[in-house]
């Protein structure tokens, strides 16, 4: 049975993913249009803090909220909520797409490099799906529970994540390790 | 009334695009395609022939044709992989480590089933063994399209149709075969007739792709990255772990 299962989502995998890159075989060309009209904008070489860092580290700060929480007026509270929602959503989703959009660059470049590794590509690929698993779990955390109310799930987010980045590491290490050994082998 | 209509209508196309190939000397170009075309006209030929005059061979045929066309197949794949990342050198680098740990776990996957059940290969039946063949077909076309996309690899119209034309088939065909061993009469009564439709789609697919050549985008600039590559991946890795420390800084406190 298990076998007959894992037949059929192999077939609708492959379907799946032929639909997908049907869809991105058109927008291609748009994509790359698109990046081309802002050459100067700093995102657009990977840079991150585009934010100002006092910001970023408020928008999930329970402080603002306590402080309104004091005016005892429940309109100001919900309108604060709704307001900061927005705001953390936006952030979120911008880091993403700056997340994405280093990620393009270097594809661009790798895809055509003839000394292309195959373990380095396989740790920048897990990194990169480690971060964007991270922003789309804070948007939903910001979407479903708030952000001032995110900071304790955010603390539980940001210790996985470093259990992520400790086996990353210790995996980078391993495979930079061998690579060095082959060299001197060599 | 109705399987004789798509015999013949999968018969007329395969010799349509065969003759739409040879007038536009695609047939050099994608060589191994039209061999795979070149033999599945055949094998519709054969197995007409069969059905009608020699109808006691019939499935034995039907079988051993069936074999020969997934190893003919594994060459439109190994088609597209080689002229779809020609122009990316490190595109195609990582495609073939990629199928390379394809193929060895499907290996290992096989011993380990083997190995649990040692009579699986005296007694499974031709459905599951070709079942089997066209998941790792499958898996393989999986792996490469989601490194086309990985890599934003940008195709022309006529490797596109093939590769969308031949995933049809290969998905269609690990579903009818998992249907068809299922053993429900009903399931498969229905399926012997979606399957060859779904091939005659899959013809279509390849006839509207392959009606004229169409040139596959060219990469201009890959001997400026040549040699730059550690570079250009320690440059990203920095780049991801500001990432990581400015999501860090907002939620870590």
């Amino acid at each position: 049975m298990i076998g007959l299962i894992s037949a059929l989502a192999v077939g609708l995998l492959l379907l799946t993913a032929l639909a997908v890159f049907a869809l991105r075989q058109g927008s291609t060309a748009r994509d790359i249009q698109a990046i081309s009209e802002f050459p100067a904008d700093p995102r657009h070489s990977g840079e991150f803090g585009v934010c100002p860092h006092e910001f970023v580290a408020r928008i999930f700060s329970p402080e603002d909220g306590q402080f309104i929480s004091q005016t005892h007026a429940p309109y100001l509270k919900r309108l604060f909520l709704h307001e900061r929602k927005r705001v953390a959503l936006l952030w979120v989703r911008q880091t993403s797409r700056d997340i994405q959009q280093v990620m393009r660059n270097h594809t661009d470049t790798a895809k055509q490099a003839a000394d292309i590794r195959f373990r380095t590509e396989l740790s920048l690929f897990l990194t990169y799906v480690e971060l964007r698993l991270m922003c789309e779990t804070l948007s939903l955390l910001i979407t479903t529970v708030g952000p001032p109310r995110l900071e304790r799930i955010a603390a539980s987010v940001h210790e996985l994540s470093q259990q992520i980045s400790c086996a990353h590491e210790a995996f980078v290490k391993s495979s930079s390790g061998t690579a060095t050994d082959t060299t001197v082998a060599s | 009334m109705l399987d004789q209509f798509i015999w013949w209508g999968s018969i007329a196309s395969e010799i349509l695009l065969l003759v739409r190939g040879w007038q536009t000397k695609l047939v050099s170009r994608y060589a191994a395609f039209y061999l795979y075309i070149v033999f599945v006209l055949f094998q519709s030929c054969l197995r007409l022939y069969v059905y009608h005059w020699q109808h006691s061979l019939y499935r034995y045929i039907y079988w051993s044709t069936e074999f020969v066309s997934i190893f003919v197949g594994c060459a439109v794949v190994f088609e597209i992989f080689r002229v779809g990342l020609r122009a990316y050198p490190g595109a195609s680098h990582m495609a073939r480590n990629l199928l390379l740990l394809l193929f060895l776990a499907a290996l290992v996957a096989a011993v380990a089933n083997t190995a649990n059940d040692p009579r699986w290969w005296a007694e499974a039946k031709v459905t599951e063994i070709q079942r089997a063949m066209r998941m790792v077909q499958a898996l393989s076309l999986f792996a490469l399209v989601l490194l086309f996309l990985h890599y934003s690899i940008s195709f022309g119209r006529n490797l596109r149709g093939i590769l969308f034309g031949y995933g049809l088939f290969v998905a269609g065909s690990v579903i009818w075969l998992t249907f068809a061993y299922t053993g429900a009469s009903r399931f498969r009564n229905f399926w012997s007739y979606l399957y060859p439709f779904w091939y005659d789609i899959c013809l279509l697919v390849w006839i509207g792709h392959l009606w004229g050549y169409r040139p596959n985008p060219q990469s201009t600039e890959s001997a400026q990255f040549e040699r730059q590559y550690e570079r250009i991946a320690a440059a990203t890795k920095k780049r991801l772990q500001d990432a990581r420390s400015y999501l860090d800084e907002a939620i870590g406190r």
